[in-house]
């Protein structure tokens, strides 16, 4: 492998990650506002048009987009595989990914064919590229790490799904154009559980223990469950006789049960016992997984019929839950940890004579403990509320919308805190 | 004798094990445990550093014939590295919480990113790349030869 990308050298510049960093509450907030606008029509059916919207502005512009940021960095610092001409593809990346969220977004809740369209030219480049320069990047590198290997499966899910979506989409797109609706069901499996709890079960093998001293994963756990995942995901697209729907779902959520109990089996036994915002937020997203996977199984052996559209429900905890806990949880650790990395890499790429001095705020410094602890409060009580909102109705829909739009907003403020010290620092080093 | 992946790895883990008493020590104000457990976290880094930078690194080096690859990325990390064990150094003979747990956790970070690049790429390689230096090896790196 080329091993001198390793060197932090070969990391985007800080800008680059934040752009998508900063634009995912920015999403969050969004979302708050089509809950606010549609209310409880919204949970009752995964097919009305607001949902969607709702369902999008999480997958793309909240969860695509965290991911996305983090694995730019990731990719060259952690698994040396180095994407070309990064800084600027990144730009461009950044760009298409929230134009086209916002084009599908519009498109759902307006029914207009041109947004439609514009959401189909602006995503099917950028997720293309992205997934196929990821698997290509650590293919030409060589890496053999499960991480790297997850990772690349969870590329080719994140193409199936991407596809499967093109051509959904394109049935709203394009008149005359017969699109079988029942692919869906496909396209939010391959998404869901392909491309982002795959993706997560791959990373957190490496970051779970690197950024909370926990025990590691037991060895090659992390990258069977991806196997079998796919496996499951492939058999379940490509097979289909009586009864084998429901084997598959099962085994699928016994395998997301059993990766969220031994990952909360590590949480808690970190060697560093100091409160930490982020093992929060990861053990929040856990709960959420064994929710989800606990209400499959309900669902699929036979429980007594629920008053809601279950899908819905998955969703919920699925996407809202167990995805955006992380990504929010996995921001507070990245974002201070790149603002203080960039800030002394003067001195780690020896661009300074030895021995300058050069100032750079600890990490704890850059956002404080009490309002991301705050926020913590609010997302869990979001969490909360949106669930009592889609069993009990009523106005407690309104609640969560108003508590989501907070918690983001003040993840927000955070995450532009942190650049703010960054950019200070900057500017007293160029005018001191 | 174990595998150099095992042994440095596993002078990670301690290291990180001991870090976390320090933190534990320093969040309960317990300044005469916290400074005592710092004196042992900078001394087994240093020695850390030191089993790399002169016994593994030189041997890296000599079997691979990169001497401008990996090793000077990584030993340009451990002089940033030594220079926030300094800070946090500082900051636990001022009994100063703050500054002590914010640059511990800095340290910390730094160090994780650091030790994962050694652990999943360098050590791997070094294991296959020294396979007949392990002798000389053990001369410079103390404890190497008994596995602990
Ligand atoms: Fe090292
Ligand atoms: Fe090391």
């Amino acid at each position: 492998m080329n091993l001198s990308a390793l060197s932090l050298e070969n990391a985007p510049r800080f800008w680059t990650p934040l752009r998508f960093f900063i634009s995912v509450p920015v999403f969050g907030m969004l979302a708050a506002l089509i809950l606010f606008m549609d209310g409880n029509q919204l949970l009752q059916s995964r097919w009305h048009p607001a949902t969607l919207a709702l369902t999008h502005i999480f997958t793309l512009g909240y969860i695509a987009m965290g991911m996305l940021g983090a694995l730019l960095q990731m990719l060259p610092v952690v698994m040396g595989a180095s994407l070309p001409r990064v800084e600027r593809s990144a730009f461009l990346m950044h760009l298409l990914l929230a134009a086209g969220a916002l084009s599908l977004v519009a498109g759902f809740l307006t029914d207009l064919r041109l947004l439609f369209a514009a959401a189909l030219l602006l995503l099917v480049p950028v997720l293309m590229v992205f997934a196929v320069a990821v698997v290509l990047a650590i293919w030409r590198a060589g890496t053999a790490g499960a991480t790297a290997r997850a990772v690349q499966i969870a590329a080719v899910a994140l193409l199936v799904t991407l596809g499967l979506g093109a051509w959904l989409v394109s049935g709203y797109a394009f008149e005359g154009l017969q699109v079988q609706r029942s692919l869906t069901d496909y396209h939010a499996a391959w998404g869901i559980i392909g491309w982002i709890l795959m993706l997560i079960i791959g990373v957190s093998a490496q970051v779970i223990p690197m950024f909370l001293t926990t025990p590691t994963y037991p060895h090659g756990f992390n990258l069977w469950l991806v196997y079998l995942l796919m496996l499951m995901l492939s058999a379940g697209s490509l097979l289909s006789f009586a009864g084998f729907a429901r084997t598959v779902t099962v085994l699928v959520a016994v395998l997301m049960i059993s990766y969220a109990v031994v990952s909360l089996y590590l949480l808690a036994r970190r060697r560093r016992k100091r409160f930490d915002v982020t093992d929060r937020f990861w053990r929040l997203g856990m709960l959420c997984l064994i929710g989800a996977g606990g209400a499959l199984l309900y669902d699929v052996l036979g429980g007594t019929q629920m008053d809601l559209d279950p899908t819905v429900l998955y969703g919920l905890l699925l996407l809202a839950g167990f995805a955006v806990s992380l990504i929010n949880g996995m921001l507070y650790k990245i974002v201070p940890f790149l603002v203080w990395l960039n800030l002394r890499m003067p001195v780690l790429k020896g661009q300074v004579p030895a021995g300058t001095r050069l100032y750079a705020p600890n990490i704890h410094e850059v956002i404080s403990a009490r309002p991301m602890q705050l926020q913590f409060w609010l997302h869990t009580g979001s969490l909360l509320l949106l669930l009592a909102a889609l069993f009990a109705r009523g106005l407690w829909v309104y609640a969560a919308a108003a508590l989501l739009l907070l918690s983001n907003l003040l993840l927000l403020i955070n995450l532009l805190r942190a650049a703010r010290v960054y950019s200070r620092c900057c500017k007293a080093r160029n005018h001191p | 004798m174990p595998t150099i992946s095992e042994f440095f790895s596993a002078q990670h883990r301690s290291c990180d094990a001991l870090l976390g008493k320090m933190e534990a020590a320093v969040d309960r104000d317990d300044w005469q445990q916290a400074e005592i457990l710092f004196d042992q976290v900078r001394a087994e880094t240093l020695q850390h550093f030191e089993n790399e930078e002169q016994g593994l690194f030189p041997l890296f080096e000599q079997a691979t014939g990169m001497h401008q690859g990996p090793t000077q990325v990584m030993r340009s990390e451990h002089a940033e590295l030594r220079e926030l064990l300094q800070s946090l150094g500082a900051a636990m003979q001022a009994h100063d919480q703050n500054a002590a747990l914010g640059t511990a956790e800095t340290f910390f970070l730094f160090l994780q990113q650091h030790n994962v690049k050694e652990e999943q790429v360098l050590y791997p390689m070094a294991d296959q790349a020294l396979q007949d230096s392990l002798s000389a090896l053990s001369e410079k790196v103390p404890g190497f030869a008994a596995g602990s």
